[in-house]
C-alpha cells in the first residue's frame, strides 16, 4: 500500500535523466561516424559500424518510449513538456541522421579525391565536437534545477547553448565550402556518385540545424 | 482481566503494525535521499517514536478515545469496551484488506470510521459527536495542503536565500543554523505548551532559548565545514546533516500523531475495566503507561519489520536529494506536529504527499505524479465508511456478544 503510493509519486524514471542518457547515445552513435567514414573511404567493410549505429538506434528508441510514459498526464516536470518533447525529437533526429549515413554508405561505394576526403573526415570531426557541446549543454540544465533557476546556472547553460549555436554556423560553412569543393570534380566524378556523396553532406549538414534547434529549445526548459 | 490482556494485545498489535508501515512513510525521503541508513532510520524512529508517544501522544489519544463517540452517550460499560475493540480491530482489518489491494488509505482514517461505525452500530446516527467528525475530516484536507504549502514556501526560500546565491554554499553555512533554529522553536514550543501545559509566552520564551541554543550549535558546526567539490555537492553535504534533524523530528511528529490509533479507543477499553465506571473514563487522562506501551509496539514494529519497508520504499525514492528531502521533512513533521497539538488525527502519508507535490509546484524536483491525488480522494471517500461498516459488523455479532460474556 504505501510503498505504491511512492512508487507512484516518484517515477520511477526521471524524463531529464532519460533524456541525458538518450543524448548519451546519440554521442556514441555520431561518434560512429569516424571509423564508418575512415572505413569507407578506404574501401573496407562498413557493416560492424553500420550495425552498431543501428542498434544504437533500437536502444534510444527504448529510451524515447520510457521518456514519454515519463511524462505522461499527471507527471509535473520543472519544463514545459511540449518543449521537452520537441527536444527530444530533435535528438531522435540526430540519431536517425547517424542511422541514415551508415545505410547511405552501405549501398555505394564512390572513390574521391584524398584532398576532399579529409575534408569531408574533417566535417566529421566537428559534427561529432558540435554533439559533445549538445551533450554538454543538457547535462547543464540538471544543475540549472538544481540551484533553483539561479542566475549563475541559467547564464551558464545560456553559454553552452550559445557554443553550440557558434559551432553549428562553423559546421554549416564548412559543409558548404566542401559542396563546392566537390562540384568542382563534377568532369571527374560520375554525377550519380556526385549527388550521392552530396546528400550524404547534406545529411551531415542538417545534423548541424538539428543541434541548433535542440539547443535552441533548451532555452525555453531554463525559463 | 481477561479483556484488558486482550485488547492490550490488540493494541499493541495495531502499534505493531503502524511502525512496521506508517513509520517507513514518514523515514522514506531521508533513506531515499540517503541522508541515513536504514539501521539508522530504524534506531531514530524507535527512539523518536516513542519519544513521540509518549510526550505529545495523549491529545490525539483523546480526540480518538473520546471525542468520535462521546462518552455520556454510552449506556454501558461492556457497550463501549465492545465498540473500543470493535473499532480496532475493525480498522485493523480493512486495513490489511486495502493493503492487498493496494490502495494509499490511511490507519488515522480508519480508525476514525472504526469508532464511528460502532457508535452508530451501538447507539445510532445521534451517538457521534458529528462536529468533531467534520473537523477531523477537515484536518485530513487542510493537512496535505498545509503541508504543500509549508513545502512550497520553505523551498522557495531556501531557493532565495540559498540555492540561488552566488555562492550556494557559503549561504547554506549562514542560513543552516536559521533552519536548526526553527525545527527546535517548534518542537520546543509545542512540549512546552501541550505536553508541560505552560503559558503561551512562556512556552515561546522557553521555545527561543532552546532554539537559539541549538541555532548556535549549528552556527558552530557549520563554520568549520570546508567546500569538498563543487558547490552542489558541498551545498547537500550540509542538507544532508539537516535532514538527519528533520529525521528525528518526522519520527518525533509521527509518534505523537499515530500512537492515539493504537492506544486510543485501547484507554478507554482500560479505564473502564479498572474503574468500573464509564464516568471515570470520562473524566481521565490517556494513562502514560499505555502511550509507553503504544510506543513500544511502536518501536518493535519498526525494528522487526519496518525496515524491511523503508528499505522498500527508499530504494523507489531515487529523485531526491537532501535539500529537498529536508523541505519535504520540516514541512511534513511541522504540519504533523501541529496537527498532534491540537488533537487532530492527521495521516502523515498525506502529508508526506502534500509536501512532495508542494515542493514539485516550486519546480524543484525533477518529476512527480500529481495522480497520487486522484487515489488519497479515493481514499478519503472510501476509508471511514469501509472501517465503520467492517467495525459495526464486528460489534453486532461477535465482539459485544463475547464482551458481554465475559465481563
Amino acid at each position: 500500500m504505501t510503498s505504491s503510493i511512492f512508487k507512484k509519486l516518484f517515477p520511477q524514471n526521471e524524463p531529464l535523466s532519460l533524456l541525458i542518457e538518450h543524448a548519451l547515445i546519440l554521442e556514441e552513435s555520431v561518434k560512429l561516424l569516424k571509423p564508418l567514414f575512415e572505413s569507407y573511404f578506404n574501401q573496407q567493410d562498413i557493416s560492424p559500424h553500420a550495425n552498431k549505429i543501428s542498434r544504437l538506434e533500437s536502444q534510444a528508441d527504448d529510451i524515447k518510449f520510457k521518456i514519454r510514459k515519463s511524462i505522461a498526464s499527471g507527471i509535473r516536470i520543472p519544463f514545459d513538456k511540449a518543449d521537452f518533447l520537441d527536444y527530444l525529437h530533435n535528438q531522435e533526429h540526430l540519431i536517425d541522421c547517424s542511422k541514415d549515413i551508415a545505410k547511405k554508405l552501405s549501398i555505394n561505394q564512390v572513390i574521391l579525391d584524398q584532398q576532399l576526403t579529409e575534408k569531408i573526415m574533417e566535417l566529421v570531426d566537428e559534427v561529432i565536437t558540435l554533439i559533445d557541446y549538445l551533450e554538454n549543454a543538457i547535462k547543464a540544465v540538471k544543475s540549472v534545477v538544481y540551484f533553483s533557476f539561479s542566475n549563475k546556472s541559467t547564464e551558464q547553460e545560456k553559454e553552452e547553448i550559445a557554443t553550440v549555436e557558434r559551432y553549428e554556423s562553423k559546421v554549416d560553412k564548412h559543409s558548404l565550402k566542401i559542396a563546392r569543393n566537390l562540384y568542382q570534380f563534377k568532369d571527374e566524378l560520375n554525377p550519380v556518385d556526385l549527388i550521392f556523396i552530396e546528400s550524404v553532406l547534406l545529411i551531415l549538414s542538417e545534423m548541424g540545424d538539428y543541434a541548433e534547434n535542440a539547443a535552441d529549445l533548451l532555452l525555453s526548459f531554463i525559463k | 482481566m481477561l479483556i484488558i490482556i486482550i485488547s492490550s494485545i490488540i493494541g499493541l498489535l495495531m502499534a505493531f503494525a503502524i511502525g512496521a508501515n506508517d513509520v517507513a512513510n514518514s523515514m522514506a525521503t531521508a533513506v531515499g535521499a540517503k541522508a541515513i541508513t536504514v539501521k539508522q532510520a530504524v534506531l531514530i524512529a524507535t527512539v523518536l517514536e516513542f519519544a513521540g508517544a509518549f510526550f505529545f501522544g495523549s491529545m490525539v489519544a483523546k480526540t480518538i478515545g473520546k471525542g468520535i463517540v462521546p462518552l455520556d452517550k454510552i449506556p454501558s460499560e461492556p457497550v463501549l469496551i465492545a465498540g473500543a475493540i470493535s473499532a480496532i480491530v475493525g480498522a485493523t482489518i480493512f486495513i490489511i484488506i486495502a493493503t492487498l489491494f493496494e490502495l494509499p488509505v490511511s490507519t488515522t482514517h480508519s480508525i476514525v470510521g472504526g469508532m464511528a461505525g460502532f457508535g452508530i452500530i451501538a447507539i445510532g446516527f445521534s451517538a457521534i459527536n458529528w462536529i468533531k467528525i467534520f473537523f477531523i475530516v477537515l484536518s485530513w484536507i487542510i493537512s496535505p495542503i498545509v503541508g504543500g504549502l509549508l513545502a512550497f514556501f520553505v523551498f522557495k526560500a531556501i531557493s532565495n536565500l540559498i540555492l540561488r546565491k552566488s555562492n550556494p554554499f557559503e549561504a547554506t553555512k549562514k542560513f543552516g543554523p536559521y533552519l536548526i533554529f526553527a525545527t527546535f522553536f517548534i518542537i520546543a514550543w509545542m512540549f512546552s505548551q501541550k505536553t508541560l501545559h505552560h503559558h503561551l509566552l512562556v512556552s515561546i520564551l522557553i521555545a527561543l532559548g532552546i532554539g537559539l541554543i541549538a541555532g548556535l550549535c549549528g552556527f558552530l558546526i557549520f563554520r568549520k565545514i570546508k567546500m569538498i567539490g563543487d558547490q552542489q555537492s558541498s551545498v547537500e553535504k550540509i542538507f544532508k546533516n539537516l535532514q538527519v534533524m528533520t529525521s528525528c523530528y518526522v519520527a518525533l511528529a509521527h509518534g505523537a500523531n499515530d500512537v492515539a490509533n493504537a492506544i486510543g479507543p485501547l484507554a478507554i477499553v482500560i479505564t473502564v475495566i479498572t474503574s468500573r465506571n464509564l464516568a471515570a473514563a470520562n473524566q481521565s487522562s490517556i494513562p502514560k503507561f499505555l502511550l509507553a506501551l503504544g510506543g513500544i509496539g511502536i518501536a518493535l514494529g519498526i525494528g522487526i519489520l519496518g525496515h524491511k519497508v523503508m528499505k522498500t520504499i527508499g530504494e523507489k525514492i531515487t529523485t531526491l536529494n537532501n535539500s529537498r528531502g529536508f523541505t519535504i521533512d520540516f514541512s511534513t513533521a511541522t504540519a504533523v506536529i501541529i496537527a498532534s497539538s491540537l488533537g487532530m488525527p492527521i495521516s502523515s502519508t498525506h502529508t508526506v504527499v502534500g509536501s512532495v507535490i508542494g515542493v514539485g509546484y516550486a519546480r524543484g524536483i525533477e518529476a512527480v505524479d500529481f495522480g497520487v491525488v486522484k487515489q488519497i480522494f479515493l481514499s478519503w471517500l472510501i476509508t471511514v465508511p469501509a472501517a465503520a461498516v467492517t467495525s459495526g459488523l464486528l460489534y453486532k455479532f461477535i465482539i459485544f456478544k463475547l464482551i458481554f460474556k465475559l465481563y
